[in-house]
């Protein structure tokens, strides 16, 4: 861990923490669309978090295929060093407000001090709250990462499948973002070589990397978060 | 030590935590023979209301437990399958399986997606 000084408390393990939380609402034209919201973290923040296409009745977690049960509204959450950037692809055909929610995590590798909020009295610890426990987190880079074979990103042997959160790195358009990853798995066929997908095991979190267009591709590196919760 | 309410000694946070409110899970089956736009629903309530969620997704037929709540597979040519949840405005958990593609008869086989899910709040 980087920064160990950046955790308040420490338990037997490091209790989890937000650097950004960014919750508001965005209208979309008919077609899609995407705004920013600044941010000034002195690092890429690890986003993730959910949104409504209804006014706050339904809300559905964010992931870059969308999802197929939100109304036609499809949104996603990228980072770069400045800007939270929230993508709405709209298929509704009509005018669409979105309500948003967005957490971000510090990067195993960011260097800088997380700046304190500034409702710092709002945070009162409660010991009969569980609070969320990081087990492991770091960075993995693609290019290490074995083609067509499930590559093993970090060994924890906690003896169950804990909860886990995972981030493509990449560059595109000379712009390094980062985004929550989705598991697309193909038993076989060669249509699609984009696909890849993270694997939870009692032992270990791996991930299967498809193509070498993938590997020298716009992807540098994962960042992944497990938490000591049992999740599976 | 004087007695004095315990209450005035609270730790504060510099920053905003994740605090788990909430486990649940469910499991979703879509049937051998269901044709492209098929959907399975369960619902699963949870008892807090969630800031947020993290979400495994258990497949019956690879055997895998995916990170995220969003997971396609694909076995042949004729089967896409799909799972995803949502948070619904009585306060549980949807949670869909179907088939996906666009181009497929009938699925071969049946598959049931298990979700794991863990609730959270902001403290």
């Amino acid at each position: 861990m980087v920064k160990p000084d950046n955790f308040v408390i420490n338990s037997m393990y490091s209790m989890d923490f937000l650097c950004g939380y960014w919750e508001g609402s965005y209208t979309t034209s008919e077609i899609s669309s995407s705004t920013q919201i600044a941010h000034a973290l002195g690092f890429i923040p690890l986003c993730t978090g959910v949104y409504s296409y209804d006014g706050g009745i339904t809300w559905v977690p964010f992931h870059p295929a969308g999802s197929f049960i939100s109304g036609g509204v499809f949104t996603s959450v990228y980072s770069d060093a400045d800007k939270v950037w929230l993508f709405v692809a709209n298929f509704t055909g009509s005018q669409v407000t979105v309500n948003y929610r967005i957490f971000g995590f510090q990067p195993s590798d960011a260097t800088s001090p997380v700046p304190i909020p500034a409702q710092t009295n709002d945070f009162t610890i409660n010991t009969m709250n569980n609070y969320a426990k990081v087990v492991a987190m770091g960075k993995v880079n693609i290019s290490d990462l074995t083609i067509n074979a499930e590559s093993t990103l970090v060994t924890h042997d906690l003896g169950y499948v804990p909860e886990a959160l995972v981030w493509m790195d990449f560059t595109g358009d000379g712009v390094r973002t980062c985004v929550e990853v989705e598991s697309i798995y193909y038993a076989s066929g060669e249509e699609d070589t984009t696909w890849s997908y993270f694997c939870k095991t009692s032992s270990a979190l791996r991930y299967f990397l498809r193509s070498s267009s993938m590997k020298d591709g716009p992807i540098n590196a994962l960042h992944y978060r497990i938490y000591g919760d049992q999740n599976g | 030590m004087a007695n004095i309410k315990t209450s005035n000694f609270n730790i504060h946070s510099l920053f905003p935590m994740p605090v788990a409110v909430g486990e649940v899970e469910v499991s979703v089956t879509v049937p051998g023979g269901s044709a492209d736009g098929y959907r399975a629903r369960a619902d699963i309530n949870l008892p807090i209301g969630a800031d947020f969620f993290r979400t495994s997704v258990t497949s019956s037929r690879s055997g895998r437990t995916y990170a995220g709540s969003y997971v396609k597979e694909k076995y042949s040519t004729d089967d896409v399958f799909i799972a995803d949840i949502r948070a619904t405005g009585s306060g549980g958990i949807e949670a869909l399986a179907g088939v996906y593609s666009y181009n497929i008869g009938t699925t071969s086989q049946s598959i049931t997606y298990t979700f794991h899910i863990q609730a959270y709040k902001l403290q």
